[in-house]
């Protein structure tokens, strides 16, 4: 499938998001990777501090432990961000698993209806649609598609289908 | 040139970040490195080791979280693209699919 226009950088392109509907993260994820991480850093800088004030090495192993624990905390407030991210897009997935499958059931025998040649360079649209399609995309087939009009694209705003790169 | 190598880095940050992370991260290593082998005393060598060791373990770590957050989110938007074709292109299933669209959004 051509989905080179969801990931490439337009010219001018504003910042990639980190929360919303462009993110698989949401503001509460940020907040805890951000105390946690926060946490961890404050962590290390209090017990590099501790260490560093004393002669004795015996004493400055407690620090040295508080600060593995620091450390610890900080890259679990990491892991926190990547397994949140990583539950809702397998999450996501899971959800467009049955549309693939109903687009890829579609009969063979309605293919040839939607194959029927048109008038506006190929190109087939239905009643409801926003895109329009060549008359042998998967997703055109099984439809109550007719040819396009001349113009009736422009006319009707509908765009190029982005699974046969119409 | 110059436009289009700021929007690249605008939209990359993320991955340009976790570049930028893995590098403080190996510097703070080797001057943990230095700091330790400058002297033979345990007690001078064991803030190296924090500052140093433990300060790069964290940024080596962020690099990597930094590194796959722009993958998760790339496979992200792609997943929700799909989606809007497939159920544009199928109006007998908007009701659902808007639904569906509207659980993602609000994530959980």
């Amino acid at each position: 499938m051509n989905l080179t226009l969801v990931t490439a950088a337009p010219r001018g392109a504003r910042r990639a998001p980190v929360l919303g509907n462009d993110a698989p993260w949401r503001s509460g994820d940020l907040l805890r990777t951000g105390a946690l991480a926060g946490a961890g850093l404050a962590g290390l800088a209090l017990t590099w501090s501790g260490a560093a004030g004393r002669a004795d090495w015996a004493a400055e192993l407690p620090w040295v432990c508080a600060g593995v624990a620091a450390t610890t905390v900080a890259v679990l407030g990491l892991v926190t961000w990547l397994v949140a991210g990583l539950r809702r897009v397998r999450r996501l997935r899971r959800e467009i698993l049955p549309l693939v499958q109903a687009a890829a059931a579609v009969r063979p025998a309605a293919r040839p209806a939607a194959a029927a040649p048109s008038a506006d360079g190929g190109f087939v649209t239905a009643p409801g649609m926003t895109r329009f399609h060549r008359p042998a995309c998967p997703l055109a087939a099984g439809k109550p598609v007719r040819p396009l009009r001349p113009g009736e694209a422009a006319g009707a705003g509908l765009v190029p289908c982005g699974v046969c790169a119409a | 040139m110059t436009t289009g190598f700021s929007s690249w880095l605008r939209v990359q940050w993320d991955r340009v970040g976790a570049v930028g992370a893995a590098l403080a991260g190996l510097g703070a290593l080797a001057l943990g490195w230095v700091g330790v082998s400058g002297t033979p005393h345990i007690a001078e060598q064991l803030p190296y080791f924090i500052s140093g060791g433990l300060v790069a373990l964290f940024f080596l770590g962020l690099a990597v979280a930094l590194w796959l957050s722009a993958d998760l989110r790339d496979e992200w938007r792609e997943l929700r693209a799909l989606r809007l074709i497939l159920s544009e292109s199928a109006p007998e299933t908007d009701r659902a699919d808007a639904a569906l669209v509207t659980v993602a959004g609000n994530g959980r």
